[in-house]
């Protein structure tokens, strides 16, 4: 079966920088704090903050967002992730029981949408498209589980 | 027409008040305790107050509890303060199960669990007491139009015997129940000493130590023991058309009833202290009994893992045929010169299960070695050069992997699925391939300049289970085909 071919929109890497930095800051101040705390060479604590910030806010988004494909086919939705782990998922079209849409604050203001995929197994998630590609998706799989079910 | 409203049968009231009791009993106890001239008066004045207590509780919501059938839904409406109305479709209606508690028991009454897909342990819809003729209604009724023969005299059954229920419990330590029995003890004994007392119970040599644990898993283990007796006596399976009718328990009788078109696996499990043995439990992976116990998954508390696949023929011939091949042991040549291999098993004319290539071996050895390796040398600042005494546990970490790699394997066939792996115990899926929501792929770097991918599967009970380390080719050549028999139009 051929691997899935629809990349993310660029806006996701963006997006997904400013949550990795924003996490990388928060680990930035928890160090500090801790630092402050328990003693130890100065210059630790801003060095592990700003390698976390590097690798949260820089190197993990680009990784994400280079091996993230997806496809939705006419009989199942196919994705391809994980920057490390490579994870491939296939979903029968059938077995979706309901598709939500969501957007958070942060990715809102990059104009992306989440869409989830529920089965009864739990279900997954294509994180980060464009909203109108997100609402387009949403309805054709809501319709093509409608056509397919037969249980 | 409005529909007919109806009340709970009276044992309700008793059943409610004995749970309100149940629930004041403990904060009751430690007051007693704690309060410091708590004498047998006192104590016999706040239980006849609860008492009253409880029973005023029971009768008002009793009182304001009604039921009804209209048209399409089951509707409960109950609350004393505020009004709560849960409203079931009938098509969405899973199962109706029934339980009989001691009070119900007494007073002739049954516990109805209306349960959903979506729902928790216990069901959408509790009615907490209705006559037993009520519930073979409700039955009837979510059966709908379709309604399906009466189960025949002949209808395929099996039923746990004393000595294997015996078996059962001995061999069914599970650690789970130590969770709550150290929990409720620290908790206890947080109400009621003082920490001067807390100070001289403290553990201070290792002997302490060591007596405590072994205290707390003997105790573990007579509660296991019990746990299982009470939870499977008279356990009795039935086929009944499209349902699988499962009877168990003594103080509390449990009858539930599984539509066969929601099981989508059977799961078998030899957990270490049966595996020895020969012996396996055989679970149901069905949608809405995702949250229940463990106990209420079983199709088989206990049986011969060279029987499965004949009883799971006659029970549940949709899922059968997998289960006799994965029992059998691996080929023998996938193991290294010298080797031992459990004794095989394998029921004639059954295909054996696909294993790892070779080459996989070593992923399975080194993870657990490398963790004992690393336990010695976090236990050396500690216990210093003692703690490389843990290097010994690298062989058994070694034959532990070894194991892992030779109980590996899958097979697809006639669209059923077979995957087999061991953690702690052996674990065998059988799945209907048709009827999968989700097939998976995982590769991490290491494994990808290997060649290797791990693959597994969710079936509708949200259970997964993946083999680890399958040639990458094989595995994609799988995910293909699991997904075009999952995805391929009913005949």
């Amino acid at each position: 079966m051929d691997e899935p071919a629809q990349r993310l929109p660029v806006a996701a890497r963006g997006y997904w920088r400013a949550a990795g930095t924003l996490q990388g800051l928060g680990v930035l101040v928890a160090a500090l704090v801790a630092g402050g705390g328990l003693g130890g060479p100065g210059w630790l604590a801003p060095a592990v903050g700003a390698a976390a910030v590097a690798v949260l806010g820089g190197v993990v988004p680009a990784l994400r967002w280079r091996r993230w494909r997806y496809e939705v086919r006419e009989d199942e939705i196919d994705l391809l992730r994980g920057a490390f782990v490579v994870r491939r998922t296939l979903i029968p079209i059938r077995r979706v029981q309901h598709v939500d849409t969501e957007s958070g604050p942060l990715q809102d203001s990059f104009g992306l949408a989440t869409v989830t995929f529920h089965t009864a197994a739990g279900g997954v998630s294509i994180p980060a498209l464009r909203k109108g590609q997100a609402e387009t998706v949403r309805t054709r799989v809501a319709a093509l589980a409608r056509t397919r079910d037969d249980t | 027409m409005t529909p007919e409203r109806r009340r709970l049968h009276p044992a309700a009231i008793l059943a409610e008040g004995l749970d309100q009791l149940r629930a004041l009993a403990v904060p009751v106890v430690v007051l007693v305790f704690v309060g410091s001239g708590g004498g047998l008066g006192d104590l016999l004045l706040i239980g006849a107050i609860g008492t009253v207590v409880a029973l005023a509780a029971a009768v008002t919501s009793w009182a304001r509890t009604e039921w009804w059938v209209d048209g399409a839904s089951i509707r409960l409406r109950q609350g004393v303060l505020t009004e709560r109305i849960t409203s079931v479709p009938l098509e969405r209606v899973q199962a109706v199960d029934s339980v009989r508690g001691p009070a119900q028991r007494l007073l002739g009454a049954v516990e109805v669990h209306v349960q959903t897909a979506g729902g928790g342990a216990r069901g959408e819809i509790v009615l907490k007491a209705v006559a037993p003729e009520v519930a073979e209604e409700l039955r009837s009724l979510a059966r709908g139009a379709a309604a399906v023969a009466e189960p025949s005299g002949a209808a395929p059954s099996w039923r746990l015997g004393p000595r294997r229920l015996l078996a059962a419990a001995l061999t069914s330590g599970s650690l789970g129940v130590l969770v709550p029995v150290v929990a409720g003890g620290s908790q206890v004994l947080d109400e009621v000493l003082s920490p001067e007392d807390a100070e001289r119970l403290l553990l201070t040599t290792p002997r302490d130590w060591l007596l405590a644990l072994a205290a707390v898993l003997a105790v573990a283990w007579v509660l296991s023991v019990l746990g299982t007796i009470v939870a499977f006596s008279g356990f009795t399976v039935t086929r009944d058309g499209d349902r699988l009718r499962i009877a168990r328990g003594i103080v509390e009788r449990r009858e539930a009833s599984v539509p066969v078109a929601r099981i989508g696996a059977i799961r078998i499990v030899e957990s270490p202290l049966r595996e020895p043995f020969g012996l396996a439990q055989v679970r149901i992976e069905s949608a809405g009994y995702a949250n229940e116990p463990a106990t209420a998954q079983a199709l088989l508390p206990l049986v011969r893992r060279g029987e499965v696949d004949a009883i799971v023929r006659e029970l549940l011939p949709e899922l059968a045929g997998g289960a006799a091949a994965p029992l059998a042991g691996p080929p023998r040549r996938a193991l290294g010169a010298g080797a031992v291999a459990g004794p095989l098993g394998r029921a004639p004319g059954t295909a054996p299960l696909a294993s790892p290539p070779r080459r996989a071996l070593r992923r399975y050895v080194l993870p657990p070695v490398a963790a004992a390796a690393l336990l010695a040398l976090a236990l050396l600042p500690l216990l210093g050069p003692a703690a490389l005494a843990a290097l010994a546990l690298a062989a058994p970490a070694a034959a532990f992997g070894a194991a892992a790699f030779r109980t590996a394997g899958w097979r697809l066939d006639g669209g059923r699925v077979v995957l087999r792996r061991r953690g702690l115990q052996r674990t065998t899926l059988v799945a209907d391939a048709r009827r999968l929501p989700e097939v998976f792929t995982r590769t991490s770097a290491l494994q990808r300049r290997a060649g290797l991918t791990t693959l597994g599967v969710a079936v509708a009970s949200g259970r997964r289970l993946a083999v680890a380390h399958l040639d990458a080719a094989t595995a994609a050549d799988l995910l293909g085909r699991l997904t075009r028999t999952a995805t391929a139009a009913r005949a």
